[in-house]
């Protein structure tokens, strides 16, 4: 159970790193709701690893399964919903900085 | 001009097209700090399982309700049993009974079993060293026998007593020291006579049987050597690797080594008392019924199957109980959903392979003369459960396997406890069926069984 600790913590500090350096590179403003979105989906995508994880260390590879395709399943339709808000909130000034590109 | 000056706008804002900015120095003790305490936060709060870590915490802070009452209905009808009809005492005297288990029982079946993995005498072997310490210290009290060596009733006892603080500091003790010497689960409560048999049954094994062939035994009314006050109830968990075996021999050893702990800390736990000056005696399936007990003293619930449904092992436990003197602080009965749970799900009713499980609502009535009548519950059939037993070969534990709340005590099944005690029979159901697709409650697994000794 520890490993799974180790790869939780390990997965959060990689996900906060990536975010801000995603953040960092691109002029994208995220709104509320999407910063909602991301956080919702990511605590969604640790569950998905932690139960799978933990179904795995118990000798459970069904549930393991299981959990990655049903909990994974709620991830992606998290993720899609966000990625979906981040375009729409961004949409306009992308449209802005491609004319002044032209 | 340079390119960095043509990358710049006259008020010397960084054009947008500039897509080379770093991270500075706070900006990376910024990023760092908040990623490294969610870590460490993620980690304090420890996926292992322990009751003391802080997701254990949140999973089972709202669940269990405190009772001052029974919970469960109990009428006038009900009575105090004679031990003779519990179906383990019934081979004694029931002997039309006896003729109608065996006559069902083909009388090539043993050495047929002998070839299927789960009951070769490799696990044989092992379901016979798992019982050992019972058959030896406890021999026929999972039958019922009373007054076997560690269930003896008069022991010596200290003649000093230890007082304590007051009743609660007392109980306080009691529990610490049955946790230590091997109690999973442990609760007290009041001595109640309608729990105990008011005729105890016992096997004369000094004398040979009868020339009918039939076992000589005895009825008597139980007299104990003091007037029990406190009832300390205890819960030993069993394996749930084995137990997933079930029905099988190799299965049954989680049995049989839950009885050999249970009878190894139901003694330490009477003597530990007697080393306090307060006379005791630890009891099995022996002298009074367990569950009613255990439910009593807070430590789960009746569940479908007939047996107690903790909130951390489900039915996966062994029960043993000290009759004692000393007056100790009872605690309340707890209920965590787990009744109407049962309601809903019936996955033990499914896995029954004799249907000795009920499917339809909690009654009044018993089935048989083995069953108590006049508490509201699901009486299962001990009859058609017995009957398999002889079938199999050897006894089974179908309906603790598949209960939704047999699950090892690690923080997603915790968590999913808590939410079965959220009300809502689609919410239960959908629950169950859950249980189901992802693997859980399987029975009857010969590849398991076959892969037992390949294992660690």
């Amino acid at each position: 159970m520890n490993i799974l600790a180790f790869i939780l913590g390990a997965s959060i500090i990689l996900f906060v790193w990536s975010l801000v350096s995603w953040k960092s590179k691109t002029q994208i403003r995220l709104s509320w709701l999407s910063w909602l979105g991301i956080i919702i989906a990511a605590l969604l995508a640790l569950f998905t690893i932690a139960w799978s994880i933990t179904s795995i260390i118990e000798g459970e590879i069904q549930a393991a399964g299981m959990g990655l395709l049903i909990f994974g399943i709620f991830t992606f339709i998290a993720i899609a919903l966000t990625r979906k808000r981040i375009i729409r909130d961004n949409r306009l000034k992308l449209s802005k900085s491609n004319g002044s590109k032209d | 001009m340079n390119e960095n000056n043509r990358s710049r706008k006259p008020s010397g804002e960084i054009h947008p097209d500039n897509k080379e900015k770093k991270m500075n120095r706070r900006q990376f003790i910024k990023v760092g700090s908040v990623a490294t305490a969610s870590g460490a936060l993620l980690g304090q709060a420890g996926f292992s399982g322990n009751k003391e870590t802080f997701l254990n915490k949140i999973a089972n802070s709202p669940v269990s309700h405190d009772h001052k009452e029974f919970p469960i209905k109990i009428t006038e009808k009900c009575q105090r049993m004679e031990q003779k009809y519990t179906i383990f005492a019934r081979h004694l005297w029931d002997h039309e009974f006896v003729s109608r288990i065996e006559s069902s029982i083909e009388s090539s079946s043993r050495e047929a079993l002998e070839k299927v993995k789960g009951w070769t005498p490799l696990d044989e072997a092992l379901n016979g060293a798992a019982w050992a310490l019972d058959h030896k210290f406890a021999s026929g009290s999972e039958n019922g026998q009373p007054h076997s060596l560690a269930y003896e009733w008069d022991e010596p006892t200290r003649r000093k007593k230890v007082k304590f603080h007051d009743l609660e500091d007392a109980s306080k003790k009691i529990k610490k020291a049955a946790r230590y010497l091997g109690a999973s689960l442990v609760g007290i409560t009041r001595y109640d006579p309608l729990w105990t048999y008011s005729k105890l049954i016992k096997e004369n094994l000094e004398e040979e049987p009868g020339p009918d062939g039939r076992p000589n035994f005895e009825i008597f009314t139980p007299e104990f050597p003091f007037e029990p006050k406190s009832v300390v109830v205890m819960a030993v968990e069993m394996d749930y690797k084995t137990m997933a075996l079930s029905p099988s021999s190799l299965g049954g050893t989680s049995t049989g080594l839950g009885y050999s702990h249970m009878c190894a800390v139901g003694y330490s736990v009477a003597t530990f008392i007697r080393g306090l000056g307060y006379k005791a005696f630890a009891n099995g399936n022996d002298v009074s019924l367990s569950v009613p007990y255990a439910v009593a003293a807070g430590l789960g619930e009746l569940g479908r199957h007939g047996m107690l449904i903790t909130k951390e092992f489900g039915p996966r436990v062994r029960l043993v109980k000290v009759f004692t003197e000393l007056d100790l602080k009872p605690d309340g009965p707890k209920t965590f959903g787990a009744w109407d749970f049962c309601k809903n799900c019936k996955r033990c009713a499914e896995a029954c392979p004799s249907q000795a499980i009920p499917s339809d609502e909690p009654t009044l009535e018993g089935k048989t003369i083995s069953n108590n009548p006049g508490v509201l519950k699901w009486y299962i059939d001990p009859e058609k459960c017995i009957q398999f037993w002889r079938e199999n070969g050897t006894d089974c534990a179908n309906c603790i396997t598949a209960c939704t709340f047999n699950k090892p005590s690690l923080w997603n099944h915790q968590l999913l406890t808590a939410m079965a005690a959220l009300p809502g029979a689609p919410l239960h159901i959908l629950m169950a069926k859950m249980d189901k697709f992802f693997g859980y409650g399987n029975v009857d697994d010969r590849q398991a069984n076959a892969a037992f000794w390949n294992g660690d």
